[in-house]
């Protein structure tokens, strides 16, 4: 297998993590041989350029990062994140170098972590998941897979954030709480109970709207994973 | 033509409680649809005409309670929907399926009901009819057939639509600052989207405004209060309900989703329906996915929308079905809004003085609506 150093990485995405990972691309400490960035016209063409962009690549000599920002439960990343994995790509991951991670911290692969960012101790911030910047994440946290967590946020510790959420700005959640998979938080303010899965609080509604159904509010559990 | 319909209709609050009476008080209305209510002891609440509802999974059977503890009037269920026996959460009593109070905690200790009192502990129940998938609840003691609302023709379509919702469902509420009817008024008004929706649905979708000749004669001349019989009262309320294939959607995009789902018809066209007086249902997907918006009179000014969106059955579970409804929510959110600020606009600008609506030769539904609705709220007519 070829060092990291002689193989190429691949940028790929649009929205606004991607332009700030464009202009800042000397702060990711990045051991590549070349950086190539590709950009989509909008979301809505990722699905559609998605096996092309991926045919001109081969995963021996290219990794990948999928740069795409939050978008209906963050599917738009998913989208070309599912097929580069079936495609055999490593994807990498971009550490902001301004960003600090505690001991025992694990970042999976093609997380974004942005500047300022602070992640405290035995983390687990699960593959395909965006932290924005100057948020900060306590200790024993653990962030599932294909979520995003927008600027500002503070997460306490031994808080659980299921797989494909969307925790937008300068939300602060309360230590120990459970927040179900496939859930909005869209009001900034403090999360003080624990938040079903399939939820979503957005100011549009008078109460959140609720996903209803198997694996949902008709699981045994209360807050499903 | 100059409109029948007089300003308190909008406003007037004793006008609301007489129409809760008399309108509301008689009629089937949808309360949820089933597959909330599919497991055991699965349950929707709502508050319908003043009244605190649930309607409750009892062992199978889907029953319509009173949601008032008999013993010191708390609520049973306290969610919107949920799963959850029906247990008071005060002093613990717990209801059987027929409403009777079935185990009272420290029964013979505390309360040393005699017989007689313990017989009479039972909720009040309404009935209940379920309509393909759709529930719709009644809160006469004694309803009228659900087929003499309803024509059995005219909404066959939308039961078979309903029977292919999928189970799982995104439920949101809205909350809207105006009457329930200038809502129906809207909904039946097909040249709003061209000036309200003009940069959405409009674009694709090109809803026409025509006038058709013999309903707009028969509308203009329709007389509510000469010698009509309650079969043609009855007939009139039928014809109110219906729809279907509404507009053709030429470049419908297709999703990959599509191929995941059980399809309702085969043609691209915009799908729409409307059961009278509340409930109206939509496939913006030509018969992929449904809205279905429920509105709930709360007074004159308020109304409360409870709103479902569903695709068709799952062929099979694919990772990214809630992301298809919340991109649904998302894009008739924008539409609802266009819709909810007119509403909110004119419900503000209605007072005791306003002048008469002056409605047009294309709003025939609305003018023959008017004049059997005024029919029955000034007591010429009734169920
Ligand atoms: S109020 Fe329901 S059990 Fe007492
Ligand atoms: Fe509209």
């Amino acid at each position: 297998m070829k060092h990291a150093s002689q193989k190429c990485l691949q940028i790929i995405g649009c929205g606004s993590v991607f332009k700030s990972i464009q202009v800042d691309i000397g702060r990711y400490c990045l051991d590549y041989g070349q950086i190539n960035f590709v950009e989509f016209d909008d979301v809505s063409s990722i699905a559609l350029n998605t096996a092309s962009v991926l045919s001109d690549l081969s995963p021996e000599a290219a990794d990948l990062f999928l740069a795409v920002d939050q978008n209906a439960l963050n599917y738009a990343r998913l989208e070309l994140y599912g097929p580069a994995k079936l495609k055999g790509f490593k994807c990498t991951s971009m550490v902001h170098d301004s960003a600090a991670l505690g001991v025992g911290t694990y970042i999976g692969e093609n997380v974004w972590i942005g500047p300022n960012v602070r992640i405290f101790n035995r983390c687990n911030i699960a593959a395909d998941t965006f932290i924005a910047a100057c948020s900060t994440i306590g200790d024993d946290t653990h962030v599932g897979a294909h979520s995003w967590i927008g600027k500002n946020c503070l997460i306490s510790d031994s808080v659980s954030i299921g797989t494909n959420c969307v925790i937008c700005d300068l939300i602060n959640i309360n230590a120990k709480i459970k927040i179900g998979r496939n859930t909005i938080l869209a009001q900034p303010g403090l999360i003080l109970n624990n938040v079903q899965s399939g939820t979503f609080h957005e100011f549009i509604y008078e109460k959140p709207g609720h996903m209803i159904g198997r694996n949902y509010s008709f699981s045994k559990r209360g807050v499903s994973k | 033509m100059k409109s029948l319909m007089p300003p308190e209709a909008y406003i007037d609050e004793s006008w609301f409680l007489r129409e809760q009476k008399l309108l509301f008080g008689n009629i089937w209305q949808f309360i949820a649809p089933y597959s909330l209510l599919s497991k055991t002891n699965a349950f929707v609440r709502r508050r319908v005409s003043g009244i605190d509802i649930i309607v409750q999974n009892a062992s199978g059977q889907i029953i319509a309670y009173e949601n008032v503890c008999r013993h010191r009037l708390s609520p049973i269920q306290n969610e919107d929907q949920g799963v959850r026996a029906m247990v008071c959460p005060y002093h613990g009593w717990s209801y059987d399926e027929n409403g009777f109070a079935k185990v009272i905690p420290f029964e013979n200790e505390c309360y040393r009901f005699s017989a007689e009192e313990r017989m009479s502990l039972k909720l009040n129940t309404f009935h209940i009819y379920r309509f393909g998938s759709l529930i719709f609840i009644n809160l006469s003691d004694n309803p009228i057939n659900f087929y003499d609302q309803f024509d059995s023709n005219g909404v066959r379509e939308l039961k078979d639509a309903s029977d292919l919702f999928d189970s799982e469902i995104l439920v949101t509420k809205f909350r809207l600052k105006c009457n329930w009817k200038l809502i129906y008024e809207n909904l039946r008004d097909p040249l709003h989207p061209r000036f309200v929706h003009s940069s959405t649905i409009y674009r694709h979708v090109k809803f026409k405004a025509e006038v058709d000749e013999t309903a707009a004669a028969e509308a203009k001349l329709f007389d509510a209060s000469k010698s009509h019989s309650r079969d043609d009262f009855l007939a009139d309320l039928r014809s109110f309900s219906g729809g279907g294939k509404n507009e053709p959607m030429p470049d419908l995009p297709s999703y990959q989703w599509h191929q995941y789902v059980e399809r309702y018809g085969q043609d691209d066209w915009y799908l729409n329906w409307l059961m009278f007086p509340n409930l109206h249902i939509a496939s913006g997907s030509a018969g992929y996915s449904f809205i279905i918006e429920h509105h709930i009179p709360i007074s004159a000014a308020q109304t409360e929308m409870w709103v479902y969106y569903v695709t068709g059955k799952k062929k099979r579970k694919y990772p990214t079905s809630a992301a298809v409804l919340l991109a649904h929510i998302k894009g008739a959110e924008t539409v609802l809004r266009e819709d909810f600020d007119i509403m909110e606009k004119v419900q503000s600008a209605i007072t005791a003085n306003s002048p008469p609506q002056m409605t047009g030769d294309y709003e025939y539904q609305n003018m023959l609506i008017e004049k059997w609705y005024l029919s029955l709220m000034e007591g010429r007519h009734g169920f």
